[in-house]
């Protein structure tokens, strides 16, 4: 499974996780609101109790819903014909209210339209009240021309939430799970990535190398036939070959080997006053095979001061010559445009080619250690994904930074900036 | 110099290694096409009439396994023989799949080729006349 075939499973868990969410969110919301509706009708039947213990009213019973008005979502009046005495009042409705199952705390009034005052405001605490008892503040004055009691809950809304406290806890505990899959899927995701990227590796450096190990092979098999004597030219050209893979082969080892110790020690960087432009002039000149051989052409525009700058000569060329290398190997009839500047006491060099260009998507994992743009099983460059790799430790190395801009089929630009000193 | 045995299509993007490969097998009596990419493999299947063919995986422009499948849609009797340096399980089974009859893992014993290609040029050689007296 290719880590694109795992996007898209992500993808869908990602839909179903998100659609699991909404579910439990739209059901909390539902409870939500059938609490409330559950708490203002348990409110309602406690007043109807104490109207009918108390006959505090002159009207029908049927009516008595009419009595009843409910200026906030906290606060509830009931008009009365009666006035009934403190604690009468107080101890019948404590007994209402616990009979229908309301255990949350409330404030009383007692409202007389002669004096338009509170006769009297009591707190009334249930019995497993958590909360403080805030009887100092005065209820809000509801101006009316007939007496009414008000009842004031301020807990309501914690009262209804600690009524829902298993399905809070439930969705959160389910939230937790989710974030806790999507964490490990993430993990997974990496993992995979990282895999992927090391088995490409493993195939890279076993092709690298295995190739010229089997031209040894067969180049030895060859040269240790007696009849190889009474052919010396041939004798002569399978030495040859094989001195050319045993270099390569050295090569391809001293890379890796190069790599793996920065990686194992860290890049130690001995600094002293190069020249960037010096470096390059010799980067390029080591590369006349491949230019040779691809009959590149290489610009140089160089800034003229040939000022130099604080830095490790050996790691900087090294890198220098990895990113111009990549230029040529990557385009079919190179043209290398490198260009030195100076600007704002930073020191920029520009690697420009026509080759192949490399996709957006790619780009952001080129730096990436074993890192290979897939091709596939076709072969049209050779490498082991350790050049770039490299080249970003060593001018990180430096505090300096590397971008790069690129186009598919048109060509790419990789520009180095490094501080002066 | 024997006698010409078999003409061979020989796919390989290594120079060194081709050449070393061709002239042993040149000198075994084999005339070798040497191919050094995918695509020209497919072309010059197209335009010369082989005995057996010898194919790389990693190449550039087409790899060896289009090379086989392409080789496949015009011959089911000519062997195929993959010489690459993948050597898992995966990719051998996927070589078998795409047309190939034998996998021989980078680095390989010429010798060993050798008989390989004389194996199965055996056979062929048996199987063809069969196959035309039954038609």
């Amino acid at each position: 499974m290719r880590s694109t075939t795992f996007k898209w499973i992500i993808l869908l868990a990602t839909i179903i996780i998100g659609l699991l969410v909404a579910a439990q969110l739209l059901w909390l919301n539902k409870i939500y609101n059938y609490e409330q509706k559950e708490f203002v009708t348990s409110v309602v039947k406690s007043i109807k109790g104490v109207y009918e213990d108390l006959e505090l009213t002159d009207s029908n019973a049927a009516h008595l819903q009419q009595l009843i008005e409910q200026p906030n979502a906290n606060t509830f009046l009931f008009r009365i014909d009666i006035i009934p005495t403190k604690d009468s009042l107080l101890n019948n409705l404590l007994n209402n209210l616990e009979d229908f199952g309301v255990f949350a705390d409330c404030k009383v009034a007692l409202y007389n339209d002669d004096t338009h005052s509170y006769l009297f405001q009591e707190y009334l605490p249930t019995a497993v009240t958590k909360h403080p008892v805030t009887s100092s503040n005065d209820l809000q004055l509801y101006d009316k021309d007939y007496a009414y009691v008000n009842l004031y809950f301020p807990n309501r809304y914690q009262y209804i939430l600690s009524e829902m406290s298993w399905w809070i806890i439930s969705s959160v505990l389910l939230l937790v799970i989710l974030i806790a899959l999507g964490f490990s899927v993430f993990l997974l995701y990496k993992q995979k990535f990282l895999n992927e990227v090391q088995n490409d590796f493993i195939q890279n450096v076993t092709h690298e190398f295995q190739t010229p190990l089997t031209t040894l092979t067969v180049g030895l098999d060859n040269i240790s036939k007696p009849s190889i004597i009474d052919h010396p030219e041939k004798l002569a050209k399978y030495t040859q070959l094989m001195q050319g893979q045993t270099a390569y082969l050295k090569q391809h080892i001293e890379n890796l080997m190069k790599v793996l110790r920065t990686e194992a020690t860290g890049l130690k960087l001995e600094k002293e006053k190069v020249s960037p432009n010096e470096l390059i002039k010799n980067a390029v000149a080591q590369l006349y095979a491949p230019i040779e051989e691809k009959q590149a052409k290489i610009e140089l525009h160089f800034e003229e001061s040939n000022c130099t700058i604080f830095a490790d000569p050996n790691n900087l060329y090294v890198a220098l010559l990895n990113v111009i290398s990549n230029a040529i190997k990557y385009s079919r009839n190179p043209l290398v445009i490198i260009e030195t500047k100076i600007f704002n006491g930073s020191y920029s060099i520009a690697v420009k080619d026509n080759g192949i260009g490399i996709a957006r998507k790619y780009q952001k994992k080129l730096f990436k250690k074993f890192y290979r743009v897939p091709k596939g099983n076709v072969h049209n460059v050779k490498g082991l994904g350790l050049g770039l790799y490299f080249v970003k430790k060593v001018i990180s190395a430096h505090n300096g930074t590397i971008t790069i801009n690129s186009i598919e089929d048109i060509g790419t630009e990789f520009i180095v900036v490094l501080p002066k000193h | 110099m024997q006698s010409i045995k078999a003409t061979i299509l020989f796919a390989e993007d290594d120079a060194s290694l081709a050449f070393m490969v061709k002239d042993t097998l040149e000198e075994e009596g084999y005339i070798v096409v040497h191919c050094y990419d995918g695509q020209m493999a497919i072309d010059t299947f197209d335009k010369v009439k082989f005995d057996i063919c010898l194919l790389d995986i990693m190449m550039p422009n087409k790899d060896g396994y289009t090379v086989a499948k392409k080789i496949r849609e015009q011959s089911d009797i000519i062997p195929i023989i993959f010489l690459s340096t993948k050597s898992q399980e995966a990719d051998r089974i996927k070589g078998y799949d795409t047309g190939a009859d034998d996998y021989l893992a980078k680095p390989f014993s010429m010798p060993e080729l050798l008989k390989k290609i004389e194996v199965f040029l055996r056979r062929t050689k048996n199987y063809i006349p069969i196959l035309q007296k039954i038609l």
